[in-house]
Order: structure tokens, then C-alpha cells, then sequence
């Protein structure tokens, strides 16, 4: 078995900006001036991509942190859209 | 501003002396020199004294008025003209082909007078037009200084009235303060990360960059210091570097948290840097200090208060909608079609809001119209007043 590819492990741009603000969550991309909105649950997979952990490790800790825990199995699928989008956008090394 | 704001301008004697050599030098005979920002129009008369043939003096103030006066008690009315706004609504008449500006930033360049410079260059000006000052170089200095920080940060020791004030803590890190900072507190003497050449569109890249200092001695570092220094022309410079105080600019002290503690002759990788708007106008500062004492950032947009609301509505991506206040100015600017005087156009409104007497509708509309409209008074052909 090979060890998953760096692709498989998002990694946020070391450049973008992430800032709690009141209540919400905003990741600020400097190199297109352009402010993407997050919501709690995306605040905490963009806070893991940090290029050690798959989008199944993700998803495993967002599960944990919920109360009470969900299995990561149940929210897999969200988690990897918004890793999606996240790369969509440009946000990811 | 009032007239004692432009009185302590005229103070600085110094600065007024090397920008008067430096117009001397740089002002040629039959010259047409445009100065943005000129106040009292001092140095719209120094250009004329140089022997300039026509200098246009532009400000949004109304200071310029006094300016007009002062032209006329000198001399200098055949040859200076005053004109009140901003470009490009204060535009000279002919293409002028020397600029004289100094109404600077304590950064030098934010976007707004990025975006002014750029405005002057495409509009109004002759090719090879030169500009007074010529350019400036931008420096950065380590700063040593328990006080400065104390002074800024709202949660120190004791706690003010007992309140929890950490919150502000990352907003005072990430914010470029225009404080006076003390020479005794460098660190080093200053290196130099930025070169702009006035003439020219200066790309936000520019206005900062890379350095490597060793520092004077050991020392718990608190951040960075921020200056520029003018090259007026004629080998003039004036510069807003700690314990200089030529001009009204300031300098801009960039903290960083925690503190590093450096020992003597430690290097430090220093930069700063303007992150490019859309327009590649000049806009969030970001700082950085590596060195072996650790790394330190800091970046404008984590210290500026805002919302989220703020930034989605600054934001490209949204989809805007007017608000109330927003549909009543529309209503009011499409009223004022040159027919209405401010009190018809009130009238109109108030069948619209008939909570607002006719004295608050005028206000409304005035507040309103400010910034959008040029004016005439009623019937100014048929008064029999003017001949």
C-alpha cells in the first residue's frame, strides 16, 4: 500500500487569511482581494487542512468535536465538498 | 481643518524651506505646474516666484478660498489659479508638465492617494511631466520599546476598570499605528525595502520588500518601524523617520507578538509588504521578522474591526440592494434635474414621508446632494443685481 498523495491531503495556501469575526468565520484570499464566508463546520475542516491529515482524518476530527460526536462516515461527504470548493477557489497549495 | 491647522503647517520651517529650493530647481521658466493639495497655495507661489507661467493650486477645502485672497494681496493672481475639488472633477485647464504633491500618507501611498497620483498622470498631465517630489525610498528598522506597546495595548497589567480586554490584543498586533516612536528605540538605523519613482505608475510591489539587518545590541524587539524618505529634486529629501519631524506625515510603528528577544548582532529577515487590490492600488499592509528568535507576522486585515457583513458588502461577489436611506438619495438625485430648488425638491418628498416637516426634508436633501450637483441661485439672470 502507498501512502496517500500530498493531493489527498489539503494543505491551506500559507498566504490566505483566516479570521473569526463575531460569530462567523472568513477566509480572506490577499492575491484576488476576495473574502469567502464560513460556517462553523467549514471553519473547522479549513483550520485542519493543513497538509498532514485526508479528507477521511478530517472528518473524523470534525466528527469528534461535534456534541454529540458524529461518526465520520455521516458527514465524509460534506467534508469533501468543502474541501472541493476550498480548491475550486484556489485556496489550497 | 481649520486656518490653525494650516498656520502649525507653516511652522515647519524647514520642510517649507526645502520644498521652496527644491521648486526653485525643479520650476523652469513658462512651466505649468499643477499642486494637489495646496492649502494656503504656499508652494503654488513658490512655482510662480521659480517662473512658472501658469500654476493651478488644487483643493477640496475650503481653505482655498483664503488661498484666492492671499493670491490677490501678492501678485499672484494673474498667474496662479485656485480650483476647488478633487481631480478629476478639478481638472486644469491645459496639461500641466510639473506636479508638485506632498499631502502623503504616513505609508506614503494608500490607495486613495495611489489612485489620485494615477488620476493626475492619465489626465492631466503633459508627457515627461516631472513631479516635485521626484520619488521616495521606504525603510524598515527593528524597535525596542516596552512604552510604545504598553501604550497601545488595552490589556495590560493591572486590568482597566477590571474588564477582560484581551479581545483587542490580536487587533493591536495587526495594526500599523501612527505613533511617534523615540531614535533611542531602533534597533538598527534603518534599511532600505522600497524605491518609487513619482513619475511613473508605481506598482503596489514597490512600496515594500525584503531586508536583512543585524541589530545593534540585545534587546526584547517589539516590532517594526516604517518610514520613507523624500527625494524633492535638486539634492533636497526630507523624511519622516523616527526623531525627524519635518511634515505632518508620521511614521507607522508594526508590532509584533510576542515580543523576540534578540541578542547583539542577531540577523533579522525583515519585509513588508502592500497586498495589490484589483485595481493594483496599494491596500492591506503585512509584515514579517524571522530570525532565530523565532518568527513574527502581522497583517492589517487581522487588526481591522469589521463584520462580516462589512466585508460581504465590500465584496464583488455581492449582490447589492438599495436600503431605505439609499432609496431616498435616489429619489433626491433624480429630482435634482437643474428645474428644482432644494425646498421643491423637499416639498415632493414629503408627500413620500410625511413624518418630516419641511426644514427636516431640506436638511435630508442638502445631506443628500452634497459631493453631486453644482448649484445656482434662483433666477440669478433676471435680479438685475449683476450688469
Amino acid at each position: 500500500m502507498t501512502s496517500p498523495d500530498a493531493t489527498d491531503r489539503p494543505r491551506a495556501r500559507s498566504d490566505v487569511l483566516f479570521r473569526q469575526l463575531d460569530d462567523e468565520w472568513v477566509v480572506y484570499d490577499p492575491k484576488r482581494d476576495r473574502v469567502h464566508a464560513l460556517n462553523l463546520s467549514a471553519a473547522m475542516v479549513w483550520s485542519l487542512c493543513t497538509g498532514e491529515r485526508g479528507a477521511a482524518e478530517i472528518a473524523e476530527a470534525v466528527g469528534e468535536s461535534f456534541t454529540p460526536p458524529q461518526p465520520a462516515a455521516h458527514i465524509l461527504a460534506d467534508v469533501e465538498a468543502s474541501i472541493a470548493r476550498f480548491r475550486a477557489e484556489g485556496l489550497l497549495e | 481643518m481649520s486656518l490653525l491647522y494650516y498656520r502649525q503647517l507653516l511652522r515647519q520651517s524647514r520642510r517649507i524651506e526645502a520644498f521652496r529650493r527644491a521648486i526653485r530647481h525643479g520650476v523652469r521658466p513658462g512651466d505649468r505646474v499643477l499642486e494637489i493639495g495646496s492649502g494656503l497655495g504656499t508652494f503654488a507661489f513658490f512655482a510662480a516666484d521659480a517662473g512658472a507661467a501658469r500654476v493651478w493650486a488644487v483643493d477640496g477645502h475650503p481653505v482655498i478660498h483664503v488661498a484666492r485672497t492671499i493670491a490677490r494681496l501678492n501678485g499672484y493672481a494673474d498667474r496662479v489659479t485656485f480650483l476647488r475639488g478633487w481631480l478629476p472633477d478639478a481638472v486644469p485647464d491645459e496639461p500641466a508638465n510639473v506636479v508638485i504633491f506632498e499631502d502623503f500618507p504616513p505609508r506614503l501611498l494608500d490607495a486613495s492617494a495611489w489612485r489620485l497620483l494615477r488620476g493626475v498622470r492619465r489626465t492631466a498631465l503633459a508627457p515627461g511631466a516631472r513631479f516635485v517630489p521626484a520619488g521616495a525610498d521606504l525603510f524598515l528598522a527593528p524597535v525596542s520599546s516596552e512604552d510604545l506597546l504598553r501604550e497601545l495595548t488595552l490589556d495590560g497589567e493591572p486590568p482597566l476598570y477590571g474588564l477582560d480586554w484581551s479581545a483587542g490584543r490580536e487587533a493591536v498586533a495587526n495594526t500599523p499605528h501612527r505613533v511617534n516612536v523615540p531614535r533611542e528605540a531602533l534597533l538598527h538605523a534603518g534599511a532600505r525595502v522600497g524605491c518609487v519613482d513619482f513619475a511613473r505608475d508605481v506598482a503596489a510591489d514597490q512600496l515594500g520588500g525584503v531586508a536583512e539587518i543585524s541589530v545593534d545590541r540585545a534587546a526584547a524587539m517589539h516590532g517594526l518601524v516604517y518610514w520613507f524618505e523624500l527625494n524633492l529634486g535638486g539634492g533636497e529629501r526630507l523624511s519622516n523617520a523616527p526623531g525627524e519631524t519635518p511634515g505632518s506625515w508620521g511614521h507607522l510603528f508594526l508590532p509584533i507578538d510576542p515580543p523576540l528577544a534578540l541578542a547583539a548582532g542577531d540577523r533579522l529577515t525583515v519585509s513588508i509588504r502592500a497586498e495589490p487590490l484589483p485595481d493594483q492600488a496599494p491596500g492591506w499592509l503585512a509584515w514579517d521578522v524571522a530570525s532565530r528568535a523565532g518568527r513574527r507576522r502581522g497583517h492589517e486585515f487581522l487588526g481591522t474591526p469589521m463584520s462580516v457583513t462589512d466585508l460581504l458588502e465590500a465584496s464583488r461577489d455581492s449582490v447589492p440592494e438599495l436600503t431605505p436611506r439609499g432609496k431616498t438619495a435616489l429619489r433626491v438625485l433624480a429630482l435634482a434635474d437643474g428645474t428644482r430648488s432644494v425646498s421643491d425638491i423637499a416639498h415632493i418628498l414629503i408627500r413620500d414621508r410625511p413624518d418630516l416637516s419641511q426644514a427636516e426634508a431640506e436638511r435630508l436633501v442638502i445631506a443628500h446632494l452634497r459631493g453631486s450637483i453644482t448649484s445656482k441661485a434662483p433666477g440669478a439672470e433676471e435680479t438685475g443685481y449683476g450688469f
